[in-house]
């Protein structure tokens, strides 16, 4: 059996798979997953629910208009430090 | 700095560098106010912001971290305006990321949850009600890719506050979809687990 538990294994896992663990705890936790089939169970589950959160996306939709709104704003503040400094 | 010291080489090398990330800019401000017309008006005050601090800017520093740092900062100040934030970390209870929604929600039946249910409605309102902070983190790390460090970095916060409260808010989450699951008829909720260890093998 692994030195990890299935509790400690579990506090681990979303950094597990945020890839943000480091190298040696990444190895242990990955070595539990491979040999507790009921880990390996909540793992998949929790691939499944990151990959959904990831799969929203805001997407804003009409940035040709926002492109040009900010050029316009960044157009008048640009005069404004002109003036200023004339 | 006074403003005769933008130079207009300096304001060309802004535009070239800052534009490209106006989508990603877009994307962040909407997801901040959930609200298009809140959102361009927070992207502009992000490049007015900007410009006005390009002197701040380092050359060759990660540009797209430094405009989502103004642009949550913009926000923010929006939000003081209106209300007051409640900062509501809670410890100990962040510590324990995925263990007690997943646990349960397998206890419940709900491995195969993915595939019985269209979820991708209950994330996006589940999403949608998250509080800030953890609103914020969730976007900066699961939806906009950031590492923790890149989301530390632009919250300026503690990478372990960033840790605390990106589990938290995956755990709002994963208890907004049990509920969903649940009115569905999906599952029907057993007692929840009072102790992670009640789980270990």
């Amino acid at each position: 059996m692994t030195a990890l538990s299935c509790a400690d294994a579990m506090r681990r896992l979303w950094e597990y798979l945020d890839g943000a663990l480091p190298e040696a705890d990444e190895g242990v936790v990955r070595q539990h997953l491979a040999e507790c089939a009921r880990c390996r169970a909540h793992e998949l589950f929790e691939r499944r629910l990151l990959a959904e959160i990831a799969s929203v996306r805001y997407e804003h939709g009409e940035l040709a208009a926002l492109r040009d709104r900010i050029a316009a704003a960044l157009g008048s503040e640009r005069a404004r430090v002109e003036r200023s400094d004339a | 700095m006074p403003d005769s010291l933008i130079a207009p080489a300096a304001v060309t090398d802004f535009e070239s560098v800052t534009l490209p990330y106006l989508e990603d800019v877009a994307r962040f401000a909407l997801s901040l106010t959930r609200n298009r017309a809140d959102a361009d008006d927070l992207v502009q005050d992000t490049y007015l912001n900007a410009f006005r601090g390009w002197r701040t800017f380092r050359p060759g520093s990660d540009a797209r971290r430094w405009l989502f740092t103004i642009c949550r900062n913009a926000f923010l100040r929006a939000r003081r305006r209106a209300s007051v934030l409640h900062e509501s970390d809670v410890g100990d209870l962040d510590a324990l990321p995925a263990v007690l929604g997943h646990v349960q929600a397998v206890r419940d039946g709900l491995g195969e949850l993915f595939d019985l249910l269209d979820v991708r409605p209950a994330i996006e309102r589940a999403i949608d009600a998250l509080p800030e902070p953890h609103h914020t983190v969730l976007v900066l790390v699961d939806l906009e890719r950031n590492s923790y460090e890149e989301a530390a970095a632009i919250l300026q916060v503690p990478l372990g506050t960033v840790r605390s409260r990106l589990f938290r808010a995956r755990r709002m989450i994963q208890e907004a979809l049990i509920v969903y699951a649940e009115d569905a008829g999906i599952a029907t909720r057993s007692a929840r687990p009072t102790a992670v260890d009640g789980e270990a093998g």
